[in-house]
């Protein structure tokens, strides 16, 4: 495996195109396993961690799945570096604060990754651009079979796969479906929609997951319960109502584009003036913005962009993968000014308009 | 406060619910005692049926403390012999500190299993065992069977609420004492 680490290659999967993308963005199941007797990582000492290292990547290696792809080990990677995997949706926040015996390995093509030492010793999991979620499902147990080959993991025959938080006991599966719903949220019906989640078995997060508010009208929907389903019916639950959630964020784009065309219109070319031409931008502002011209996509405003450049932009506009491209951005002030040029840069290339 | 001012129908009884009415497109508020209450609104349920909930609201209550939304008896030490953490620490992190504190905290851990995901029993995959892994010894030896209680407490819980329901405070009573005993823990691990 590559020592020499480019987290580059790791925007791998932002390159990918996808099913119903201009609602979907992406697909992912993830996995949480331990070893057995071992302490979790949060009680564990150093030199349990490094053993749970040890024994993960010798499985690894054998398994072949992520050779010649990326092998970060958090303890020994610039914070920078950190946070733009964090960025990229691969890597937890707590990941991204580094430790000791802490790694994240990535397949090639990025479409599997395994965390080890994260709040459970293993974390993997498959994503899929668009809506994919039974491909993810069937990637991510491919994988923890492969893995499951060469490790025993702590198992109940009564509960399950034992996690350090019994939340995720069980099957310890986490489906989920991230989800761009500006229809929704101009006709004000998301508020409605994510209030019925809990009663559905589900929760709706932000586009970085845990607490984060849903800036840009990025949803991501995913199972509550692991414990007491089956991984299949974990995904119809999920599916059945993210397939009523893509219908009715078409509806109401349509049915915007039907009676407010013009407001419509107005709000997406007035976001692409402000992206265009700004000096000044903060990330908040540019993934506002960065929401509007996504949804300008699909009635054939903005010919030249794609919903696959615009999640990359949405990404790109974050402060650390400003950083990464610039020592200077460590300065918020500086950092507002790059990005107002990134965006230009970026769109104007793309576009006749101006 | 309320509770101080006498309803507005009988006006004896203290008034201690307020309820507010449309009345031909103006706002009423009313403050009545819980009698005239029950007679006044169609949404407010009758008194009978107001304390019959509040006693299995308090029965319930109980039964939820005794099941540990999961708390050991009093002085009760309880740690995981494997990794040292005592339970006090999971109630405050809700972290585990390794896969065989579900076999030591199993008893509080079910309450919590329960809570989270609705059910305790495992569905889903179960783990590959590949000819790699045959001479090694298994994952996890299967929890100790713990001794078949006489009545399962969600059984005491389901007769408590038929004896509240039929009004039979008494039977209840037992059964809440029945389902107190049942759930108290009788072994240490420390
Ligand atoms: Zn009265
Ligand atoms: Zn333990």
């Amino acid at each position: 495996m590559p020592d020499n680490v480019n987290v580059r290659q790791s925007d791998a999967w932002l390159d990918r195109s996808g099913p119903q993308e201009s609602v979907v963005v992406s697909s992912r199941a993830r996995y949480a396993r331990n070893l057995p007797h071992v302490p979790f990582p949060m009680r564990a000492r150093p030199a349990e961690l490094r053993g749970v290292a040890e024994v993960v990547e010798a499985a690894v290696n054998n398994t072949g799945v992520f050779s010649s792809g990326l092998r970060v080990d958090l303890g020994d990677t610039p914070a920078v570096d950190r946070t733009y995997l964090k960025e990229n949706l691969l890597i937890s926040t707590e990941m991204e604060k580094g430790g000791e015996n802490r790694f994240a390995y990535f397949s090639p093509d990025i479409r599997l990754g395994l965390m080890v030492n994260e709040e459970d010793h293993l974390r993997m999991f498959a994503l899929e651009p668009g809506y994919q979620p039974h491909e993810a499902l069937r990637a991510v147990i491919e994988l923890e079979t492969q893995l499951n080959r060469r490790l025993h993991f702590a198992y109940s025959p009564r509960y399950g796969f034992l996690t350090a938080c019994p939340t995720n006991t069980g099957t310890g599966l986490r489906a989920s479906v991230l989800m761009h719903l500006p229809g929704l949220a101009m006709t004000r019906k998301t508020g409605d929609i994510m209030k019925s989640m809990p009663q559905l078995g589900l929760t709706a997060r932000g586009i970085h997951g845990e607490n984060s508010a849903h800036l840009g009208d990025f949803f991501q929907v995913s199972n509550e319960f692991t414990l007491g389903k089956s991984e299949d019916e974990i995904l119809q639950t999920v599916v059945t109502v993210v397939e009523q959630i893509i219908k009715g964020e078409e509806q109401a784009r349509q049915g915007l584009y039907q009676q407010n065309r013009t407001v419509v219109e107005d709000e997406v070319w007035r976001a692409w003036g402000l992206l265009t031409n700004a000096r000044v931008i903060t990330s908040n502002e540019a993934v506002q913005l960065l929401s509007k011209l996504r949804f300008g996509i699909d009635q054939g405003f903005l010919k030249d962009l794609t919903h696959r450049e615009l999640n990359r932009l949405v990404i790109d506009v974050h402060p650390g993968h400003l950083q990464y491209d610039s020592a200077e951005a460590e300065d918020s002030a500086v950092r507002d000014r790059l990005r107002a040029e990134l965006l230009r840069r970026r769109l104007l290339k793309k576009s006749g308009e101006n | 406060m309320v509770g101080k001012i006498p309803c507005m129908s009988c006006k004896e009884k203290p008034a201690t619910v307020k309820l507010i009415k449309m009345v031909k497109g103006t706002v009423e508020e009313l403050r009545l005692c819980q009698e005239c209450a029950a007679q006044n609104s169609p949404y407010q349920k009758k008194v009978s049926q107001i304390s019959l909930d509040s006693i299995l609201a308090g029965l319930l209550a109980e039964h939820q403390k005794a099941e540990g939304a999961g708390h050991p008896a009093e002085g009760e030490d309880l740690t995981c012999p494997t990794c040292g953490l005592p339970f006090d620490s999971y109630r405050s992190s809700l972290l585990l500190g390794c896969s065989d504190c579900y076999t030591s905290f199993e008893k509080y851990l079910q309450a919590d299993l329960r809570k989270f995901h609705g059910s305790i029993v495992h569905r889903g995959r179960t783990p590959e065992s590949g000819p790699e892994l045959e001479a090694t010894p298994p994952a996890l030896p299967p929890p100790p069977s713990t001794p078949a209680p006489r009545r399962s407490p969600a059984e005491v819980r389901r007769r408590m609420k038929e004896a509240v329901e039929a009004e039979n405070y008494e039977l209840a009573a037992k059964l809440r004492d029945e389902l107190r005993e049942l759930e108290t823990p009788t072994t240490s691990n420390s």
